[in-house]
C-alpha cells in the first residue's frame, strides 16, 4: 500500500466519518425533541416548577425558549468549538461528563475484548481441531450459552457466586471504598496506575475490572468461538495445511502459521463489531456492578431528558463506532498485503 | 496447543489474578481509623446545600453542615438544638429568635457567627434553586453576633421542621464568598461557588468533603475542628449501589450499612441488624375531580365507591413488614397526623351500595401510574395491579396506563388522568406540607380539584396555615383530613416501609426519614 494510497485511504474515511457525525447530531435532536415530555419538569423540583420565574430562567440557560431549528444550529455552532452544551443533571460541562465516564467504559471494554479473544479464539480453534470429539460438542454447547444467556442474569450470578459466596472478588466500583483514583493520564485506572508505578492501585483496579469484564465477555466469547471455529475449519482442510502437517511441522506451528492467518481477517471483523456492541450492552452490567462508565450515563441522561448529554453520548459512541471500523479496515491490509485499501 | 502447555498457562492466570486481588486488598487499608462504608442507589446532584434538595444530597450535606436546629435519631416529630442552644416563638408564630452556641466552630477553626447564618439562608433563597421555596417569605437577620431573628408576613408554625432540612446548612460566609458565593439578590445568576462547593465542603459538621462524585462515590474524613463529639469514624465512603446488591455487600462487609432496601429483600439476610420503620412518603390513588376530564370519576358516589372498595390489607403485605395503612394525607411519623382508628374500612358491600347510587352503568376509567420507579422497594405497577383488582371486584372496568416516569409526570401535573396512582415526599416534615391536597392547592389541581369545589375545606385548609400551638393545629389538622377523608378524591393507601440494615459492628443504627440514615450518631 503506498503512502498516498493511504494518505487518500485515510482522508476519505475521515470525510465520511465527519458526514456521519452529523447526521447523527440530526437524529438524536429530532428524536429527543419528539418525546412528549419537558427537561424542566424533569430536572427541576416540584416546588421550584411551580415558581414560574424559576422555570423561566432554567428554560433560559438551557436554550430551551428558542426554535427548534435554532436551537439545534446553535448546538452544531458550540460543537464546532468543542463545546457539548451543559449537562442539565449534573450541572457541568458535558465534556467533563464524558471525560470521567468514557474511560471507564472503554477500559472494560477493552478487557472485556482481550479475555474474549483470547479465551474465544483459542477455544475455537480448540473446538475445529478437535471436530467432531466431545471437546467439540461441549465447546459448541459453551459457546450457545454465552450468546443466549441474558447479561444481566450472568452478572446477578456472578456477584452472587464470586463475591457473596467466595469471595473472591470485590462487589463493585473501580476502587475499593476510599482509595482515591490514579492521577489520570489515560483515565484508564490499570494504565494510568501502571504508568506512576502504584503496583498496588493497579492490582486493586485490575481486581475490580474481572467480575464486570468477564460478565461482558461472556456474549463475544460464544460469538468468536463459533466464527473462530468455523473460520478455522473453512481453511484446515486445504491442501496448504496438509501439506505444511506432512512436511513434519508441529501442530501449533501448523495452525500459528497457516491456518490462523487467513481466518483472522474474519475475526478481526467480529472483533470490530463485538467492540462496539461491547459500549453499548454495558448499561446493565455498569448498573450491578456500580461501575461509573457512559452505560449508566447514557441510562440516567435518557430518563432526566437531559438533552445535551443525550446528543452527547450519542457523539461518543459514533464516533467510537467510526474509529473501530476505521482500525479493523486498516488492519486488513496488514495482515493480508493483497487488500487494497480505497 | 499441548494439554501440558493449557494447564500451566491456565495456572498461571490463576495464580496471577489471585496474587494481585490479594495485593489489590492491601490498597484499601490505605487509611487509618475506622472506615465506614453506606450503600445507597444515589439520587445526587450537588453537594452545594443552597441547591441541594435530592435524598442523597441530604445525607452528603447533613454530614458536613449543621443547621440551626435538627432531629435525632429517627424521630422527626420533636427538634433539638444543633446550631442554636435556645430560641423563642412568637405567639402568632410570626417571629422566631435563635440563639447561637458560642462553642460552633467551622472546619477551619473560625467560629460560626450569626452573620454566616442569615448569609447562607439568604443565599439559598435568592439562588432560586429547588430548596428556596423553603424559606420563602422569611425576612432573616442578625442581631448581634449571636443572634439570629426569622420574621414573616404570615404565621409560619412549620418553620422549626423546615430548619433541620441541611439545604439550610450554615456556610463559613469568608470562604465561600472567596470563591465566588454571594447571598445578593441576584444571585442566580451571579453565584459562582457551586463547583467548588462540589470539591470542599466549607461547613461546621462532623465530616469534612474529601471528594465528591454523582455517580461513583463521596467520601468524608472526620472533621479535626469539629465542635461537638468526635465522629466515631475517620473516613465515611458513600457509594453508589443497586438496590439489589446492597444486602450482601453489607452481609459480606466489615462497618457497613444499607439505606435502601425493601422489606423483601431484607427478610433473606442474616447476621445484620436492622431498623424498620414506616416512612413518610404516601402512596395515594385519586379519581380526578373535573367533569371534564371525566364524568365518571367525579361523580362523588363513584368516589366514594372507589375509597371504600380497596383493600388496604393487600397493599399492606405488598409493601412488607414496617408498612402502614396512612390515615390521612400526612404519615403517621409526623405531628398532626390522623390517628390509625380514623383509617378508611375496606367495605366491599358499602363500595357495590356507593356504585349504584352514582347511577353510572359499566364504570370504565383508565388509571396512570410512572414506571422505571420505585419507592421504598415498592413499584407502582405492582400496587395498580391490585387496585384494578379490588375495584373490578366491585364492577368497575379499570384500564391500566403505566407511562415512563417523565410522561406520566406531564399528564399528572397538567390534571389529565382520569384515576392516577401517585406518590408524595415530605419536602419537610410537618402537616402544613400536605396542605398541597387542598383544594386549589398544587396537589388538588393535579385531581381538578378546584377551591370553588370545596369552599368549606380550602377556608379551612388557610385556617390550618395560619393556626399556632401545637395543640391546637394537631385539632385542625385533624379536622382537615378528616374532611379529606370524606369528601375530596384523594384516597391515601399506604406509608411503605423504610429499612436500614448494618453489619453488627455499627453501633446506635437509626434510619431517618429526611436523611436516610442518622449518620452522625453512628458508632
Amino acid at each position: 500500500m503506498t503512502p498516498v494510497g493511504l494518505g487518500r485511504f485515510l482522508a476519505r474515511r475521515l470525510g465520511i466519518g465527519l458526514v456521519l457525525m452529523i447526521g447523527i447530531t440530526l437524529v438524536a435532536f429530532v428524536l429527543t425533541h419528539l418525546v412528549p415530555a419537558n427537561p424542566a419538569a424533569a430536572n427541576l423540583g416540584q416546588r421550584a416548577l411551580g415558581d414560574p420565574a424559576i422555570v423561566k430562567a432554567f428554560n433560559h440557560e438551557y436554550g430551551l425558549d428558542k426554535p427548534v431549528v435554532e436551537q439545534y444550529l446553535i448546538y452544531l455552532g458550540k460543537l464546532l468549538h468543542g463545546n457539548l452544551g451543559i449537562s442539565e443533571q449534573s450541572h457541568r460541562p458535558v465534556v467533563s461528563d464524558l471525560a470521567e465516564y468514557v474511560p471507564a467504559t472503554i477500559e472494560l471494554a477493552l478487557f472485556a475484548i482481550v479475555i474474549s479473544v483470547v479465551v474465544g479464539v483459542g477455544l475455537g480453534i480448540l473446538a475445529a481441531v478437535r471436530r467432531g470429539k466431545l471437546i467439540d460438542g461441549l465447546l459448541r454447547v459453551f459457546s450457545l450459552l454465552g450468546v443466549s444467556m441474558p447479561t444481566f442474569w450472568v452478572a446477578l450470578l456472578v456477584f452472587y457466586v464470586f463475591f457473596f459466596r467466595l469471595g473472591w472478588f470485590p462487589s463493585g466500583g473501580r476502587l475499593s471504598p476510599g482509595v482515591p483514583a490514579p492521577h489520570a493520564i489515560t483515565g484508564l485506572y490499570t494504565v494510568d496506575a501502571v504508568l506512576h508505578g502504584q503496583w498496588s492501585l493497579a492490582a486493586d483496579a485490575l481486581d475490580h475490572l474481572v467480575l464486570p469484564g468477564s460478565v461482558l465477555g461472556v456474549f463475544t466469547i460464544g460469538t468468536m468461538l463459533r466464527f473462530t471455529r468455523a473460520s478455522v475449519l473453512e481453511v484446515i482442510n486445504n491442501d496448504y495445511v496438509r501439506a505444511a502437517r506432512i512436511k513434519g511441522l508441529s501442530e501449533w506451528t501448523v495452525i500459528r502459521r497457516h491456518v490462523l492467518r487467513p481466518a483472522l481477517l474474519g475475526i478481526i471483523t467480529v472483533s470490530g463489531v463485538a467492540f462496539g456492541s461491547l459500549l453499548s450492552g454495558t448499561v446493565l452490567v455498569e448498573n450491578i456492578f456500580a461501575w461509573p462508565g457512559i452505560g449508566q450515563y447514557a441510562f440516567n441522561s435518557a430518563v432526566n431528558l437531559d438533552l445535551p448529554a443525550i446528543m452527547g453520548v450519542s457523539m461518543v459512541v459514533a464516533f467510537i463506532y467510526i474509529v473501530v471500523n476505521l482500525v479493523v479496515d486498516l488492519l486488513y491490509s496488514v495482515i493480508d498485503p493483497r487488500i487494497e485499501l480505497r | 496447543m499441548s494439554k501440558q502447555r493449557l494447564v500451566v498457562l491456565g495456572t498461571v492466570s490463576a495464580v496471577a489474578i489471585f496474587g494481585l486481588s490479594t495485593i489489590g486488598s492491601t490498597a484499601a487499608e490505605a487509611s487509618s481509623g475506622r472506615t465506614l462504608v453506606i450503600d445507597n442507589s444515589f439520587e445526587l446532584v450537588t453537594a452545594d446545600p443552597g441547591h441541594m434538595f435530592e435524598p442523597t444530597g441530604e445525607l452528603v450535606d447533613n454530614a458536613l453542615y449543621d443547621t440551626l436546629v435538627t432531629f435525632k435519631g429517627s424521630d422527626l416529630k420533636h427538634v433539638v438544638p444543633d446550631l442554636a442552644t435556645s430560641w423563642s416563638v412568637s405567639d402568632n408564630s410570626k417571629k422566631f429568635v435563635f440563639h447561637l452556641n458560642p462553642k460552633a466552630r467551622f472546619s477551619d477553626g473560625t467560629p460560626v457567627t450569626a452573620s454566616d447564618v442569615v448569609w447562607s439562608l439568604k443565599r439559598m433563597v435568592n439562588l432560586k434553586g429547588n430548596p428556596s421555596f423553603l424559606l420563602a417569605g422569611e425576612s432573616i437577620s442578625a442581631q448581634g453576633p449571636e443572634t439570629v431573628v426569622m420574621t414573616s408576613a404570615h404565621p409560619n408554625p412549620g418553620l422549626l421542621f423546615i430548619l433541620p432540612n441541611p439545604a439550610t446548612g450554615v456556610l463559613n460566609e469568608k470562604v465561600v464568598t472567596a470563591h465566588g458565593g454571594t447571598d445578593a439578590a441576584d444571585a442566580s445568576t451571579k453565584d459562582t461557588a457551586q463547583n467548588w462547593l462540589n470539591q470542599h465542603s466549607a461547613g461546621s459538621g462532623p465530616y469534612v468533603l474529601q471528594s465528591f462524585s454523582t455517580t461513583s462515590q463521596v467520601v468524608f474524613t472526620a472533621n479535626p475542628n469539629y465542635w461537638g463529639p468526635k465522629p466515631a469514624y475517620s473516613t465515611v465512603v458513600l457509594r453508589n449501589v443497586q438496590a439489589s446488591e446492597q444486602g450482601l455487600d453489607v452481609e459480606r462487609g466489615t462497618n457497613e450499612v444499607a439505606v435502601d432496601l425493601s422489606p423483601t429483600q431484607a427478610k433473606s439476610l442474616s447476621g445484620v441488624q436492622l431498623k424498620q420503620a414506616p416512612s413518610p412518603n404516601i402512596f395515594f390513588l385519586f379519581t380526578n375531580d373535573n367533569p371534564k376530564v371525566s364524568t365518571t370519576t367525579s361523580n362523588p358516589w363513584f368516589q366514594k365507591a372507589v375509597r371504600a372498595a380497596i383493600n388496604y390489607q393487600s397493599l399492606l403485605q405488598l409493601a412488607g413488614k414496617g408498612s402502614v395503612q396512612t390515615p390521612g394525607v400526612v404519615p403517621t411519623v409526623f405531628l398532626g397526623a390522623l390517628p390509625s382508628r380514623y383509617s378508611t374500612k375496606t367495605d366491599v358491600a358499602a363500595a357495590r351500595e356507593d356504585l349504584k347510587k352514582s347511577g353510572i352503568s359499566h364504570p370504565t376509567v383508565s388509571l396512570a401510574y410512572p414506571t422505571g420507579i420505585e419507592v421504598n422497594g415498592v413499584s407502582f405497577g405492582d400496587m395498580a395491579a391490585r387496585v384494578q383488582q379490588d375495584l373490578q371486584g366491585i364492577g368497575i372496568t379499570v384500564n391500566l396506563q403505566p407511562e415512563s416516569v417523565q410522561v406520566a409526570l406531564q399528564s399528572y401535573r397538567g390534571g389529565n388522568e382520569q384515576m392516577g396512582l401517585w406518590e408524595w415526599g415530605p419536602d419537610y416534615p410537618d402537616p402544613s406540607d400536605y396542605l398541597v391536597f387542598a383544594p386549589g392547592n398544587l396537589v388538588g389541581l393535579r385531581a381538578g380539584w378546584t377551591a370553588a369545589d370545596a369552599k368549606g375545606i380550602a377556608i379551612l385548609a388557610q385556617k390550618a396555615a395560619d393556626t399556632t400551638g401545637t395543640a391546637a393545629r394537631q385539632s385542625i389538622f385533624e379536622t382537615f383530613q378528616k374532611q379529606l377523608n370524606a369528601h375530596s378524591p384523594f384516597m391515601p393507601l399506604i406509608q411503605p416501609a423504610q429499612v436500614v440494615i448494618a453489619t453488627k459492628s455499627v453501633k446506635n443504627l437509626a434510619g431517618n426519614g429526611l436523611w436516610l440514615v442518622d449518620l452522625r450518631n453512628l458508632g
